[in-house]
């Protein structure tokens, strides 16, 4: 393949050449630096500008490791918990608003859609900055730290599985239901046996963007934090990349993309899967 | 899909478009105000303040309030924590740290603050989620004693007290000494690379004009926060770092201004991604001993110099003062934030503390000879070190009035445009 | 049809109160804030949550101070504008001929190069920052291949990290493009190459079919990544904090967030407002853009 790609560089008839160096270069200039990142996760010493032999130890073996160091892990199992949380909460709500939305005639529904696109495109500096004051000021009673972080993001990735299930239901459209309540199915029944079935697709795509991208939230988290306990990865590698930072930074952030990766990967299979019949049939 | 013209809704309307923005706007405030009544007209932690905030000066001691603030009882057991700090970064020692679990079994957490108007805000909004400040300094022990943010301490669980100086066992921003222990003395001078940086500082007539010498543009640090980045200019221009004239003050942001036009300084205490690089930073006296562990391969320690303007040869003014611990209201691990602050009061903790913090723990055992003796710092920065005789050559940064507080502020805020 | 009439507006209500709770409530909790009182003590802001008592002349001294020349909060103000302005053009300079090649000019490799560019989308912001920095440090591989290529010196290495607004504008261009590319992606991707062939049987050249058929017919795809990309910039503080960190190359994001994190939690509050009134007609502009599109396909 890479010969292919380079005899086309080569080739001065070769279509689209110029366009085929950019594209190049900007996969190049988007995906080293990350990769440069992960490498220097297993470096040897704690140098983070010169490569010095492959070790896992700032994965486990180092004091300051992910596995050793309590702030480092405390900070993960903190991404897993919010991000976790964040989903159970935006998920259903996000679905159910879609549908009503997609099924629900009235003028209410225009003013609902437009506050929700509106917390979409608000830059998340005003948003979490308006969520402290919220929690300092008038909800003091529940104050800053991971309940407030629950709220405010599940608030913030609301947009998320609406605009997916949305644009599901109307690829959909009613005819499923319809005919299956011709074929004798009350109403509960054709949601439950007929439309659900037909949204997890979308449900299980929801459910995954919504998770990278708690996990990757910053702005929101970091308002919104209390203390240490509350930190969160992104937090962490952000008040230590002036502080001295370690490989073992780089290895826990490492370690989140792997999980992020993993997770859209089985995420865009099953969704091609699942479409795999209604993509035959079109 | 495009459908046909005529069958697409009309599309939203300006005017509808307005309407429901409009909906929206009207339910919040209804809403607000149930939700206010519910929640009482509470803002913030803390007490309303009985007495009026008394600005503690030399000449003038301040005993702090305990009125409804009491200290904690007496033989308590410590509790299993974990214990939290709200502190600078890396302010004790790892190996300290870990010391202290081991004794306590338990385990301490670090919630890190980066100026002492950050610290009073988080104390403010959340003061009685930590149960240890590390640090206080004499500019805000009024406000956070006054507005009963921190309480006064038990010293029945500070038997180590006995080993402070003299002058901090009733200093006079809190007469005899309710709710502070001293942590560190350390003075506020100009550390430089020596190997870069050809001028000799402590030679010169006002060794604070390096600090906007142009030709250093760009590798000049100054220290963050409102009242040291003030005081750079106030000290050059060799006023009061503590006034409260406008005039001066105008003068002294103007001085900075200028200067980050020319200098585009960095405001930091330590950037260890820049330890490498920078030539001249105002630093607090400690932070240079502090650097031999974060140096960058191929560059000693040796290579680093500090003066303290006082003592050098144009006699220039200088800040000398102290870190304080202090114990919030309300904190869930009183006994165990005594315990740490007693550890830390003991000799042979303090001078493993010391070695590696390079700031000065002010104990009657721990002596300039005895540090020098001991190489608790390098060689070659013998002049960090501090007696009780310094403290009268060089000034203090004392509390100020809100309303004189709030324009520093303001100043800093114009200053580092916040970054 | 065949559900009670409040049955589907039910499973709306509680998306609704969430984001009433936490979107709209916080925002009226800055107006008041911002228009409220503050403890003439201890400086904390006492809000004032009854409109018909709120006070504006705070809010308009922080306005005033914004047109007052040399004030922080004009320079922080110009300097957003432009960081944005620049680093849009980049993202779009860089973006739109990405996008045309993988919407056009992929071929087989297409879902590699989709695959590719969404990358960033779950790679953490923070971690390709972080990335950045070791690169651009003074012994970092940036300064090792200019110095190799013979490009820059080696004795005094480019500081890269000690205040460049070049390095801020590149570290929000390296943020932001994917988010570029992905309108820029949908909107090329739907032009049928029965019209570009069109073209060329017309007569047209590469450029000329470039210029009147694929620029025009993308342009909604431009105007909605432009968008996309520009607004959540402006509310952009930690990229400066970590590339640069002083004030030349403050954004406005700074200034609000060290307001918050001083006494001056008033000027923060009124500082949020002012930007937002700043954002208010390209983000109107874009949600009247949506939902006229998907009123649009609804039908």
């Amino acid at each position: 393949m890479i010969r292919g790609v380079l005899a086309r560089l080569s080739n001065p008839w070769a279509r689209a050449r110029f366009l085929w160096a950019v594209a190049l270069a900007y996969v190049a200039w988007t995906l080293l630096p990350v990769v440069v990142a992960v490498l220097f996760s297993f470096n040897g010493t704690r140098s983070l500008t010169s490569w010095q032999g492959f070790s896992t130890q700032w994965y486990a073996g180092n004091e300051s490791s992910v596995w050793q160091d309590p702030t480092l892990r405390s900070a993960l199992v903190q991404s897993l918990k919010l991000a976790g949380l964040t989903v159970l909460i935006a998920v259903p709500l996000g679905v159910g608003f879609a549908l009503a939305l997609d099924r629900w005639r009235g003028r209410a529904s225009g003013t609902a859609n437009f506050l929700m696109l509106f917390s979409f495109i608000t830059p998340e500096v005003a948003i979490g900055v308006a969520l402290f004051l919220f929690f300092v000021q008038l909800a003091s009673g529940i104050g800053t730290g991971f309940t407030a972080q629950v709220f405010g993001l599940s608030m913030y990735m609301l947009a998320y599985p609406v605009i997916i299930v949305r644009a599901r239901l109307l690829s959909i459209g009613k005819e499923y239901e319809e005919a299956a309540m011709d074929l004798g199915a009350s109403p509960t029944q054709a949601l439950r046996r007929v439309l659900v079935p037909l949204l997890f697709p979308a449900i299980f795509a929801s459910v995954a963007i919504v998770f990278a991208a708690s996990i990757d939230n910053f702005v929101i988290s970091q308002q919104l934090s209390r203390d240490a306990s509350t930190q969160t990865i992104p937090i962490l590698i952000y008040s230590s990349a002036r502080r001295g930072p370690l490989p073992s930074l780089n290895a826990l952030a490492s370690l989140t993309l792997m999980a992020s990766t993993a997770l859209i990967v089985v995420a865009a299979v099953v969704y091609r899967r699942f479409t795999r019949d209604e993509r035959r049939a079109a | 899909m495009p459908g046909h013209p005529r069958d697409r809704r009309r599309p939203l309307s300006r005017r509808e478009f307005l309407r429901r923005a409009g909906v929206a706007g009207i339910a919040t405030p209804s809403l607000a105000a149930i939700l206010a009544a519910c929640a009482g007209e509470t803002t913030t932690e803390g007490g309303s303040p009985s007495a009026a905030l008394q600005l503690a000066r030399p000449d003038s001691p301040v005993t702090l309030p305990t009125q409804g603030n009491p200290a904690i009882a007496d033989g308590l057991q410590p509790e299993a924590g974990p214990l939290k700090i709200l502190g600078y970064n890396d302010y004790i020692r790892k190996f300290i740290l870990n010391k202290f679990s081991d004794k306590f079994s338990t385990s301490v957490d670090w919630t890190i603050f980066d100026t002492p108007e950050q610290m009073v805000q988080m104390m403010q909004s959340s003061g009685s989620n930590w149960d240890l400040i590390v640090s206080v300094t004499p500019e805000n022990v009024g406000k956070l004693a006054f507005g009963q943010l921190i309480q006064p301490l038990n010293k029945t669980y500070l038997p180590n007290f006995a080993n402070v100086w003299d002058v901090f066992q009733s200093p006079f921003y809190d007469v005899d000494a309710q709710f502070t222990a001293p942590y560190t003395v350390y003075t506020t001078g100009i550390t430089w690379r020596n190997d870069v940086v050809n001028e000799d500082i402590p030679a010169m007539d006002n060794p604070y004009d390096i600090l906007w010498d142009s030709k250093y543009a760009g590798q000049v640090h100054l220290l963050n926060g409102s009242r040291d980045t003030l005081a750079a200019a106030l000290l050059r221009m060799g006023s009061d770092v503590n006034t409260s004239d406008p005039n001066v003050l105008d003068q002294a942001k103007q001085m900075l201004l200028d200067g980050v036009e020319t200098m585009n300084w960095k405001f930091d205490h330590v950037d260890y991604s820049e330890l490498g690089t920078f030539e001249i930073h105002h630093t607090w006296s400690g932070q240079v001993a502090y650097y031999q562990y974060y140096l960058p391969k191929g560059l000693p320690i040796t290579a680093f110099s500090y003066v303290w303007p006082p003592k050098a040869a144009g006699k220039k003014p200088g800040i000398i003062t102290n870190d304080m611990f202090a114990i919030p209201k309300g904190a869930k691990s009183p006994v165990l934030a005594h315990a740490m602050i007693d550890f830390l009061l003991d000799r042979s903790n303090a001078a493993v503390n010391y070695a590696y913090e390079g700031f000065q723990p002010p104990l009657t055992s721990i002596t300039p000879e005895s540090i020098l003796a001991d190489e608790l710092v390098p060689k070659n920065l013998s002049n960090i070190l501090i007696t009780q005789e310094d403290f009268p050559l060089g000034v203090q940064e004392l509390e100020l009035a809100p309303a004189v507080n709030q324009l520093y502020q303001q100043i800093y805020q114009e200053v580092t445009g916040g970054a | 049809m065949w559900f009670p009439s409040w049955f589907w507006p039910s499973f709306a209500a509680p998306a609704t109160i969430w984001l009433l709770l936490f979107f709209v409530l916080p925002f009226f909790v800055i107006l008041s804030i911002a228009f409220g009182r503050v403890d003439p003590i201890f400086l904390t802001p006492s809000p004032v949550y009854n409109p018909l008592r709120w006070d504006v002349a705070p809010f308009r001294d922080v306005l005033s101070q914004i047109f007052t020349n040399g004030s922080v909060y004009q320079s922080d103000f110009l300097h957003t504008l432009a960081f944005v302005f620049v680093a849009t053009a980049l993202c779009l300079a860089i973006g739109y001929p990405v996008a045309y090649f993988i919407a056009r000019h992929a071929g087989r490799f297409r879902t590699l190069f989709l695959v590719a560019f969404i990358a960033p989308f779950w790679i953490s912001y923070m971690m390709r920052m972080l990335a950045w920095i070791n690169l651009l440090q003074p012994n970092g591989y940036v300064n090792r291949i200019l110095g190799g290529l013979g490009v820059a010196n080696t004795q005094t290495p480019i500081q890269w990290l000690n205040g460049k607004p070049l390095t801020v504008i590149l570290g929000l261009t390296y943020g932001y493009v994917p988010y570029m590319i992905l309108p820029l992606f949908g909107v090329l991707d739907r032009i049928p190459s029965s019209t570009m062939e069109a073209a060329r049987d017309l007569g047209a050249g590469q450029v000329t079919t470039f210029l009147r058929v694929t620029l025009p017919l993308s342009r909604q795809g431009i105007l909605a990544g432009v968008v996309i990309v520009s607004l959540p910039m402006f509310g952009d503080y930690y990229t400066q904090t970590l590339l640069a960190g002083t004030r030349n190359t403050a954004m406005i994001g700074n200034l609000i967030v060290s307001s918050i994190q001083s006494s001056l939690v008033q000027t923060g509050a009124s500082l949020v407002l002012i930007l937002l009134v700043l954002l208010i007609l390209p983000m109107l502009y874009y949600l009247r853009a949506t939902s006229k599109s998907t009123e649009l396909v609804a039908r």
